[in-house]
């Protein structure tokens, strides 16, 4: 109880710094979120389409009613406003039926409709609708229809809609809010637990205050398998709060097996960290140091492994050298479980193997930790 | 005879290429406060820190309470009290909390505990600082508290480790008054220094140490008289002529006499009526003296004698 109680009082004295570190996280996962909401808030728009109908039949007023439905249809004002529509981008085309075009279909597949356009991306959706159009009218056309009774047969071929319903609709926003989450949470995650274990740990490896415990009456192994339970506490303090606050900040997409696996994966990190803090604090003694260091690996690793910018748009060297530190494993597993379709063994194996990378970093850390802390016991 | 508290036997703690303590043997008695006295490097230390099994020492024994010390008589341990000559405190906790802490160690009992903490808040004088954290505290404040943690649990012996270096006069002579107070409530106390004032100041027994061996063991007086010179007297005269000088040279028990021009200092191998002669002969040959001092010899003299070298480096 006396180590657990000196051990909180560190954490208190330093409650601070992990507020920040805490407040930039989730600063940066709101800011996120936010700019995420705008592009989801996505509304459809029609093209604007000029038809000017010179055939004015019951075919060609068929071809202009699915047009209208279609496309955004704009009145013709004259050839002269209509070329300026054009070239100012009001309307992406203005399409022309001949006249003669009910006669023309049985000739010639689109009945000799003129189109003049800008060529932009707007005008591939007229493109597309126009040529399925065309196509059925051709079928029809075929099979001997002619006048009023292809219009009809036209329009309610092409009326007809397919309903698609998702069973397992992909909440890919919510989980990809999730993924963004917890990689801006692997730096807060890194430097909470190695700010301050670190700096407990210097403050308990001191020379001086290392021999007035080593001659008190507390059993030093005792005192040390304390002082790591201490530790323990506190790295699964830190990685509960992240995963509350995800859940907070996220939503119902943590409250799921996917969430488990977000939760397992920062777990299976927080680990990787833990270990990593015993070997820094064994190599570490001084508070100047802790605090450098701990920037220099927090900050590097985040900027790295695509915390702060995706991986997408990092150098190839840098995404290289990225595959040494256990945050590149940590975030590319939290990508893959938001990308994964349905739960698989053969779509769980990417994640798997970030999860072992990890578990192995963090024995590399463990057993380097656990030699240098002997190698310091014994030179003392 | 009071009892041994501890009993060291052929001591020898040897590194690659040097014997830092070379077959020491010594005992240390109830309620009493032995000094070891020597220059740095003696070996003080690590003798201290082999009585404490912080080292593995090559040869000899060592008792303690009259069992053997090892690294986990913790039953010893927890009547021991060790003040190192770094400053061994957290940064992070307040002079209280650092107390609390150090004392947890030995004492679980939270009730036991906080007496204990008090008594030592008050022993120290950290009373008004009892809020405060290392780091606002003055040197002098700080030792005070590194001694509190080190004995809050009220240990039956306590090593302090120059527990005064870089400390000022008023602090010192506090921690000195602090020790003296220790023994009289029951404790032993094994004090290193190489402050030999402080050592004559509140040290029974004397142990002087050179190079890893014993050279000298005894009270104050007694290793006084180990030394060639039992007084020195010092004459503040201008004008004295060469030729008084070689006659007081030539005196009985006169060992050497030495004139800068403004001061006469005068060894006598024997302690007796020097001073009254020494007046005399000053007032025969008309010599106005604006100052005449006598003096016994001091430890450093002692181990100047001893050794051939000063104590203080």
């Amino acid at each position: 109880m006396t180590v657990f109680n000196a051990f909180m009082c560190v954490i208190r004295r330093n409650l601070v710094t992990i507020i920040i570190f805490t407040a930039i996280t989730v600063g940066f996962s709101l800011i996120n979120f936010a700019s995420g909401d705008s592009a989801a808030a996505f509304t459809a728009e029609k093209p604007g389409v000029i038809c000017i109908d010179l055939d004015n039949t019951e075919l060609s007023k068929s071809l202009v009613s699915y047009l209208d439905e279609t496309t955004s249809l704009h009145d013709s004002s004259g050839s002269d406003r209509d070329d300026d529509a054009l070239f100012y981008r009001e309307v992406c085309c203005i399409i022309t039926i001949p006249k003669g075009y009910s006669e023309n279909i049985s000739s010639s597949s689109d009945g000799g409709i003129e189109i003049r356009t800008t060529g932009d991306s707007r005008y591939t959706l007229v493109e597309m609708s126009l040529a399925r159009y065309m196509r059925v009218q051709y079928y029809y056309t075929g099979q001997g229809l002619r006048g009023e009774a292809l219009a009809k047969a036209v329009g309610e071929s092409v009326a007809d809609n397919v309903e698609v319903i998702m069973k397992a609709p992909k909440d890919s926003t919510a989980l990809s809010k999730a993924a963004t989450y917890f990689s801006f949470a692997s730096y807060s995650i890194t430097a909470c637990i190695l700010f301050i274990i670190c700096l407990v740990l210097t403050s308990f490896n001191d020379r001086n205050i290392f021999r007035r415990t080593a001659v008190s009456s507390m059993n030093y192994n005792k005192f040390s398998l304390m002082l790591m339970f201490c530790c323990g506490m506190y790295a699964l303090a830190v990685w509960f709060a992240f995963t509350v606050l995800g859940v907070v900040l996220c939503g119902s997409a943590l409250l799921s097996v996917k969430g488990l696996l977000f939760a397992a994966g920062s777990l299976v990190f927080t680990i990787c960290i833990l270990c990593l803090s015993f070997l820094l604090s064994g190599v570490l003694h001084s508070r100047n140091a802790v605090t450098g260091i701990v920037n220099v690996i927090a900050l590097g690793s985040a900027f790295l492994c695509g915390a702060f910018i995706p991986t997408s748009m990092l150098p190839d060297a840098v995404l290289a050298f990225a595959h040494v530190l256990p945050a590149y494993w940590f975030i590319k597993g939290e990508n893959e479980i938001a990308a994964i379709e349905s739960l698989s063994l053969q779509n769980l194996t990417g994640v798997l193997v970030c999860f072992g990378v990890m578990l192995c970093f963090a024995l590399v850390f463990a057993v380097s930790g656990l030699a240098i802390a002997s190698h310091n016991r014994r030179r003392e | 005879m009071p009892d041994k508290i501890i009993e060291v036997k052929e001591l020898v703690k040897e590194y690659k290429t040097l014997r830092a303590v070379d077959g020491l043997s010594f005992d240390v008695f109830d309620q009493e406060i032995v000094g070891l006295l020597g220059p740095n490097g003696s070996g003080k230390s690590t003798t201290i820190n082999c009585i404490l099994s912080l080292l593995k020492y090559s040869s000899g024994e060592i008792r303690i309470f009259g069992k053997e010390m090892k690294p986990d008589a913790y039953d010893i341990k927890s009547k021991i009290g060790v003040i190192f000559q770094d400053v061994a405190v957290f940064d992070e906790l307040s002079v209280y909390d650092n107390i609390n802490y150090f004392c947890g160690l030995y004492i679980r009992d939270k009730k036991q505990r906080q007496e204990c903490i008090e008594d030592a808040i008050k022993l120290c004088g950290l009373d008004d600082y009892r809020k405060f954290r290392p780091k606002q505290l003055s040197g002098g404040l700080l030792r005070r508290l590194n001694i509190a943690c080190g004995i809050a649990h009220k240990p039956k012996l306590i090593f302090l480790d120059e527990p005064t270096v870089a400390v000022d006069p008023q602090s010192r002579n506090s921690i000195l008054e602090g020790i003296k107070k220790l023994r009289e409530d029951g404790a032993t106390i094994v004090y290193t220094t190489h402050y030999m004032e402080e050592v004559e100041q509140i040290c029974d027994r004397i142990i002087i140490i050179d190079k890893g061996k014993i050279l000298a063991v005894g009270t104050s007086d007694e290793l006084k008289l180990l030394a060639k010179t039992e007084e020195k007297i010092t004459i503040e005269a201008a004008g004295i002529p060469q030729t008084l000088v070689d006659k007081i040279n030539g005196m009985k028990y006169v060992s050497g006499a030495e004139y800068d021009g403004q001061r006469l200092v005068i060894s006598y191998s024997s302690a007796g009526d020097n001073l009254t002669r020494i007046i005399d002969e000053m007032k025969d040959n008309g010599i106005r003296c604006s100052r005449i001092y006598s003096e016994r010899p001091t430890l450093n003299e002692v181990f100047l004698e001893l050794t051939g070298k000063e104590l203080k480096d």
